[in-house]
């Protein structure tokens, strides 16, 4: 009997959008497929635009809550990421702007709690990587919110300067202009710290 | 291409966004510029510092509590609040097409007024006949007014009714 070809869509994973319609018929499991797909890079952008990780916390939780409570008026022609870190977003800047906080990055604050790799690094260089973790963090904490705000978003989110600009309300030239500026700064901080040859 | 043209393009050319024209131009302008080609050199490396970065998870609560969340939600929910736009329109629609119809059923009618054509004789008779005027004197307006009045007319009947009565009066008759 010859061998039966696996079925191509047998080793293709389902889209965000797959999955989310599936959750809203009722699979569960499918929306914890999502939420492990993207909790890293959520995440990643809230403690970095919160730059405090009980607020990044509770900003990740209750962004997805808005997923679940406003499951009924997701369209698929969204897309998924971009549905998602508009809430997160818009939550994000909505919570600082409450607490008139925008940058309070806590460049000594053990609690940042950020997974090393399981490897191991020699002393020195967990002593590097720190001094550049720390770096990296002092220079988005030191850069102009809004510029943070397109930074994070292009990073974290993958979604297009187009599709931020939409996300943000900005023109897509001031998006473009704010990334600059923030690859500028964020370059000078670590030509700064001599952490680039 | 400029150095802040340049600037820009290399921005979009970090995450791929530039079209092939405008990378080929950039190229072009880095080969010239050694500024430029210093600025895309050092932008590139801090982004590979940046992603070097640890990734930060969330808290195992936090995970239980989304994931929580999302079992706790009604099965259907989904289909109700996909079907909720639709019953509000139809709702709507339902609520305009009521207030429209209560509205003709008892919006007040205004009586239809008849206009009559009358000529000016007969309106001036009819404007003048009293009761007191001299019996022959309204003859002859009668006379007059019924020139002017269409035989076999509504106008016509009545002025040969009051005509019959005026008769009527002469000879003593009070049948009217």
């Amino acid at each position: 009997m010859p061998d039966q070809p696996l079925s191509p869509a047998s080793n293709v994973e389902p889209t965000d959008d797959a999955l989310f319609e599936q959750y809203r018929n009722g699979d569960a499991a499918a929306f914890e497929t999502l939420l492990a797909r993207h909790q890293s890079a959520l995440f990643g952008f809230l403690i970095r635009m919160a730059g405090d990780r009980a607020l990044a916390e509770d900003l990740f939780q209750e962004t997805w809550l808005r997923v679940v409570r406003e499951a009924g008026r997701y369209r698929a022609e969204q897309k998924f990421s971009r549905w998602l870190f508009t809430i997160a977003n818009r939550l994000a800047i909505d919570e600082l702007r409450r607490r008139k906080r925008w940058r309070t990055v806590s460049v000594d604050d053990e609690d940042t709690a950020l997974e090393l790799p399981a490897n191991g690094p020699s002393a020195a260089d967990e002593t590097e990587r720190r001094q550049t973790l720390g770096r990296i963090e002092e220079a988005l904490a030191t850069m102009q919110p809004s510029l943070r705000q397109v930074f994070l978003l292009r990073e974290h989110s993958g979604v297009s300067f187009k599709e931020i600009a939409a996300m943000t309300g900005a023109p897509l030239g001031t998006v473009l202009w704010r990334m600059s500026a923030a690859l500028k700064h964020l370059r000078k901080e670590l030509e700064a710290d001599g952490m680039m040859e | 291409m400029n150095c802040e043209q340049a600037n820009e393009t290399l921005t979009l050319d970090l995450y791929g966004e530039a079209g092939e024209a405008d990378v080929a131009a950039l190229k072009a302008h880095l080969a010239g510029c050694p500024a430029c080609r210093r600025v895309a050199e050092a932008t590139r490396a801090a982004l590979v510092e940046f992603r070097r970065q640890p990734s930060s998870q969330p808290s195992r609560d936090t995970i239980e509590a989304v994931i929580e969340a999302a079992h706790r939600r009604p099965i259907f929910a989904g289909f109700f609040a996909q079907l909720r736009p639709v019953l509000w329109q139809a709702a709507t629609v339902m609520a305009v097409a009521l207030i429209v119809s209560v509205a003709i059923r008892f919006w007040p009618q205004t009586p239809v007024q008849h206009t009559t054509r009358v000529s000016p004789a007969a309106a001036q008779l009819a404007a003048e006949t009293s009761w007191d005027d001299d019996s022959a004197a309204l003859a002859d307006r009668i006379q007059l007014a019924r020139a002017d009045v269409t035989i076999g007319s509504s106008l016509d009947n009545r002025i040969t009714g009051l005509r019959d009565a005026l008769s009527d009066l002469r000879a003593g008759s009070t049948s009217f």
